[in-house]
């Protein structure tokens, strides 16, 4: 291996707060994400809102059932997967980014459906 | 070790309340974000009280049309968006255009449901007709109408309009908001207006006025003496119908009324200047003359001033509803309330009153 080449290797961190801070913004990030869904299906039967994410959009086509299962599947996927890499910090800083935007949308769609 | 920090307790509380700081950050932020959206990019008009009723500001000096009023819903186009203000409530929402839309003409406002058109460009032949359920908040696409050759009047749930589904074909259409059905109720030019079940359209800018009865399917032509000059609005309320006709000269204006049965036409004025309007709501006719040059002032731009009329086909005669700085350029009646657009240094408003008792 040349010497240039370093490799860097994220070292495991267990810890129980940590853990905790994790599954409380998994469950929050999984809430946000139902609320997202709902509150995207009320703007588009008020005949206001289009889905612009076009695979989301399919699903939403297809029925309230294959949107929810889409959504709520993928999201469920991904906290699983967050929750098995909970010993790394990125974890949580990941999950801590993604319900923060998440809750930012969130607002947003209550403000504009309020306007409505 | 020392010097080392002992480890603190795990705690469920220290969680849950860091996590909602992180969710209170979330939301502050995308509430920011809705609001700086709609101060610089939405720019919703400003709805101002005055004495006796509101005064609506634009914030982004586009051109303003298609007044409607029903009750206290107040409807019109502000470029190529649909606004709609509550004058019990006092607020305006943001109605139209749809997404990937552009285009949209004059709306209608009834009783319960509003309709205007939307198309991606003004020249489209793919315009369509969308209608809103002021009860439930709903809107939705109520018909595919083709290219636009009238804007929509509305009564109850049944709209009408001229527009052409095939290149230089046009045909006077409707559609019942409710059950989504189409018909046509005239081949050819007209610029309709609707009552109930009763359809009367000019068949060209100058009339003459032709009536069809939607439910017998019977029409006749309405006999009426028009005078020179293109019509500046039509209105029908039961079977009465009014109208304004002007020439370009000063003073041709006049305003008139008669029944679509036949009978007698009734000058209910004459002698107008810059007629706009009028408007009829079964009662009161309304519109607008203009006053001639104030007093003292001798600016091109400052001279102009309006006066917005008022008479009730009942009896008795006209009366001023409210003098206006600039020019009227729309009117529009409904119960006591008065509405219109002024246009004063290019600045357009819409502003409301009360009738005098």
């Amino acid at each position: 291996m040349s010497p240039r080449i370093r490799r860097h290797r994220t070292l495991p961190h267990p810890s129980e707060s940590r853990d905790r801070l994790l599954l409380l913004l998994l469950v929050e990030l999984w809430l946000l994400n139902a609320a997202d869904l709902a509150l995207t299906r009320y703007g588009m039967w008020l005949g206001f809102a289009t889905e612009s994410n076009g695979i989301m959009d399919f699903f939403l086509r297809a029925g309230t059932v294959p949107a929810l299962a889409f959504k709520i599947g993928i999201v469920t996927v991904g906290a699983l997967f967050l929750w098995r890499l909970r010993v790394y910090r990125i974890a949580t800083v990941a999950a801590a980014l993604l319900a923060g935007v998440l809750a930012a949308v969130v607002a947003y769609q209550v403000l504009w459906v309020l306007s409505l | 070790m020392k010097g080392a920090r002992p480890a603190r307790r795990p705690s469920w509380l220290r969680a849950l309340l860091l996590s909602l700081v992180i969710l209170a950050a979330g939301t502050a932020l995308g509430a920011a974000g809705y609001h700086w959206e709609r101060t610089y990019l939405v720019q919703a008009p400003e709805m101002l009280r005055t004495e006796d009723g509101w005064r609506i500001l634009g914030r982004q000096n586009r051109h303003v049309s298609g007044l409607g009023l029903s009750g206290p819903r107040l409807l019109w186009q502000n470029g190529p968006s649909i606004e709609y203000a509550d004058l019990d409530e006092g607020w305006i929402r943001l109605l139209g255009p749809g997404a990937g839309m552009s285009a949209t003409w004059d709306p209608a406002i009834g009783e319960r449901y509003a309709i205007w058109f939307e198309a991606e460009r003004p020249q489209s032949l793919a315009a369509r007709a969308v209608a809103y359920d002021t009860q439930s908040g709903r809107r939705w696409t109520v018909a595919e109408i083709g290219s636009v050759y009238s804007y929509p009047s509305l009564s109850g749930d049944i709209a009408v309009w001229c527009s052409a589904r095939r290149i230089a074909s046009p045909s006077v259409n409707g559609v019942r908001i409710g059950s989504g059905e189409t018909f046509e109720v005239a081949a050819g030019y007209g610029a309709p207006v609707v009552s109930g079940g009763l359809v009367v359209w000019a068949t060209s800018e100058a009339g003459p006025f032709v009536a069809r009865e939607l439910s017998g399917g019977e029409s006749w032509p309405v006999v009426v003496n028009l005078s020179r000059g293109p019509l500046s609005a039509i209105a029908l309320a039961g079977r009465t119908l009014v109208w304004g006709q002007a020439s370009e000269t000063g003073g041709s204006g006049v305003v008139a009324a008669a029944d679509v049965d036949g009978g007698d036409t009734r000058r209910l004025a004459a002698g107008i200047t810059g007629l706009a309007g009028p408007a009829f709501d079964g009662t009161t006719v309304v519109w607008a003359e203009e006053d001639g040059v104030a007093a003292g002032d001798a600016s091109p731009a400052a001279t102009k001033s309006y006066r917005v009329m008022g008479r009730r086909l009942g009896g008795g005669p006209a009366f001023l509803v409210a003098e206006v700085e600039g020019s009227v350029t729309e009117v529009a009646v409904s119960g006591s309330t008065v509405a219109w657009i002024a246009s004063s240094r290019g600045t357009q408003v819409i502003e409301t009153t009360e009738l005098p008792r």
